[in-house]
């Protein structure tokens, strides 16, 4: 069925002022049309500079469905090129990281390329001279994809053409800074390897999830209530055990959460927690807070210290949590199946004690084991189902939605606010209503 | 044969305790210092310098049973015991573990390592390692308990 591909006047119709029809988490048209029009043309995550600190080193992953490789080459710079032998299409490498020397070899035929992705060999030369390989797309090699990185974050743009990375991320790349600028020398590193979910439900619910400040203390109340209870049959005198100090704070009231505040951005990107957060009372470690205050000085800090947001998103693909360290990274499979991965980051110079504390809240909050995401993905299927309702098919975000939210800028709201959600839509809409991408 | 001393005894009440959702009387057969263990991979032999899925202490294990709603079946081969010394011994136990939920039945698969010392005048479990054999890929939630 194609409702959506040719009409966008159909698709605009989808996404009002302060609501969202459900066909936007339900279609698998416009799921396929997201592909096409949004991610391919967004910037997307793909790894840390971090993974791959060796000429020859690399790691693979999809993006927008898409295998890709990120690799580091000799020069010390860093490429993303599609996982795709140009002679048959098959995988070049399904490993998910290692180092291929000077050259990538295909399994099937031997094919090999140079780590910049141009063909460096192919077997039995002589069956291609005179033919037409060597001018058309075959023998330019691996497609090189577009790819801009900060602080060692690595992005790519499936489309050959879109907005360049710093236009489309603007003052969204703070966000990163707010991360990089933990370590006490400006560095990070990532930690092995991502927890991995495989999340019943569109993308959509997840990431507005990411920035619901009201669900946390009504969800999660089990799951809080329980790490209350078995706090409080502790002995008087125990030391409240980190799990403990990460768990209890999602039972945050309401007026906290108001208090939290919220900044949306352009192009989707928002920060939730720009006063404070859940996280921004966990007990301070005093040496790192010391190798910190020895490199940044007193003042700068504090300030770094003190800036812990809930979410930070960079539409459409990580969410980051300065305070513990950690980042989500979405990877839609499906208009109703989403892969999400949890990733740790050391802070380069900083003590392991902090790393531990990122871990453990990977851990608890983000794996497929956590008693806190069981509590969301719970909540998220039965959206899934319930949607396919025709009682309503509208979802609302009218909280805050006063007056013309239409100017693209940037903008502080309250820590209840749904801006944050209505802003995500203003970017999805405007992205699958662009012309089809070349 | 009695679960205070023999192990494989104590590993089949173990999960029998689980699947009767008896928690409070499965988490009395853990020492005080337990450690509940599902690592990302089979090699790993670090619970806290690499990843885990779950690695839990027993107040985290009291936390997970206070609010379990659902059922679950372990299936178990037949307990080893591959290492004994004095009043400690490790065992290995392949199993099967389906989870149900609504109308929705998952199956998980692994090997489950048990480490159990005497503790007290009897044998309680100081680890629970359990190496799935898809603990590489993307997972859907584990719900219950492994």
């Amino acid at each position: 069925v194609r409702t959506y591909r040719d009409n966008t006047a159909a698709i605009t119709a989808l996404v009002e002022s302060d609501r969202v029809h459900r066909d936007a988490y339900l279609s698998a048209e416009l799921f396929a049309l997201e592909q096409e029009r949004l991610f391919a043309r967004s910037w997307l995550f793909v790894g840390h500079a971090s993974q791959v600190p060796n000429a020859g080193d690399f790691v693979t992953t999809d993006i927008a469905g898409v295998p890709v490789i990120l690799v580091r080459q000799a020069d010390a710079s860093v490429r993303v090129l599609a996982n795709r032998c140009a002679h048959k299409g098959a995988m070049i490498t399904s490993d998910r990281r290692g180092n291929t020397g000077r050259a990538f070899r295909c399994p099937y035929h031997s094919w090999s390329y140079r780590t910049d992705g141009s063909l460096l060999a192919v077997p039995v030369a002589e069956g291609y001279t005179g033919t037409a390989m060597r001018e058309c797309e075959t023998g330019r090699g691996l497609g090189v994809i577009a790819s801009g990185s900060h602080r060692g974050f690595v992005f790519a743009r499936l489309a050959p053409s879109g907005p360049s990375f710093e236009d489309y991320f603007g003052a969204a790349l703070a966000n990163l800074d707010a991360m990089a600028d933990r370590s006490p020398e400006g560095e990070l590193e990532v930690v092995g390897e991502p927890l991995r979910n495989l999340v019943p439900a569109n993308w959509k619910i997840y990431l507005e999830n990411i920035n619901d400040s009201l669900h946390a203390n009504i969800t999660h109340e089990s799951s809080t209530g329980a790490a209350e209870a078995v706090w409080a049959e502790q002995p008087t005198g125990t030391a409240k055990p980190p799990a403990i100090e990460q768990l209890l704070p999602f039972g945050s009231g309401t007026e906290f959460m108001a208090k939290m505040g919220g900044r949306v951005l352009p192009n989707g990107h928002s920060i939730l927690g720009t006063a404070a957060s859940i996280h921004s009372a966990y007990s301070a470690i005093p040496e790192y807070a010391e190798a910190m205050t020895q490199a940044y000085g007193e003042a700068r800090a504090k300030e770094i210290l003190g800036w812990s947001p809930q979410n930070a998103v960079l539409y459409p693909s990580i969410a980051l949590k300065a305070a513990p360290q950690v980042m989500r990274v979405l990877r839609p499979g499906a208009v109703d199946r989403t892969i999400v991965e949890a990733w740790t980051f050391l802070p380069r110079g900083a003590p392991r004690a902090l790393v531990q504390r990122s871990m453990l809240y990977n851990r608890l909050v983000f794996s497929p084991m956590s008693i806190v995401a069981h509590d969301d993905t719970h909540v998220f299927e039965t959206i899934q189902r319930a949607l396919a309702s025709n009682a309503n098919p509208w979802i609302s975000l009218h909280r805050e939605a006063r007056g013309d939210e239409s100017s693209t800028g940037t903008r502080d709201v309250g820590g209840l606010d749904e801006a944050l959600m209505r802003n995500q839509f203003r970017a999805w809409v405007a992205a699958l209503t662009r012309e089809a991408a070349p | 044969v009695s679960t205070a001393v023999d192990p494989i005894a104590l590993v089949y009440e173990e999960a029998r305790l689980l699947d009767a959702a008896r928690y409070r009387d499965w988490l009395a057969i853990f020492s005080h210092d337990a450690r509940y263990w599902v690592p990302m991979s089979r090699t790993q032999s670090d619970a806290i310098a690499e990843q885990s899925i779950a690695y839990e202490d027993p107040i985290l294990m009291r936390v997970r049973v206070e609010r379990i709603p659902i059922a679950g079946q372990h299936v178990l081969q037949a307990p080893r015991i591959v290492a004994s010394e004095a009043q400690r011994y490790r065992t290995e136990t392949a199993f099967l573990y389906i989870e149900s939920r609504g109308e929705t039945q998952t199956l998980w698969a692994g090997t489950t390592t048990h480490d159990l010392r005497v503790d007290q005048g009897r044998l309680a479990i100081q680890q629970k390692r359990i190496d799935l054999v898809n603990a590489h890929a993307a997972l859907p939630t584990i719900y219950l308990i492994l």
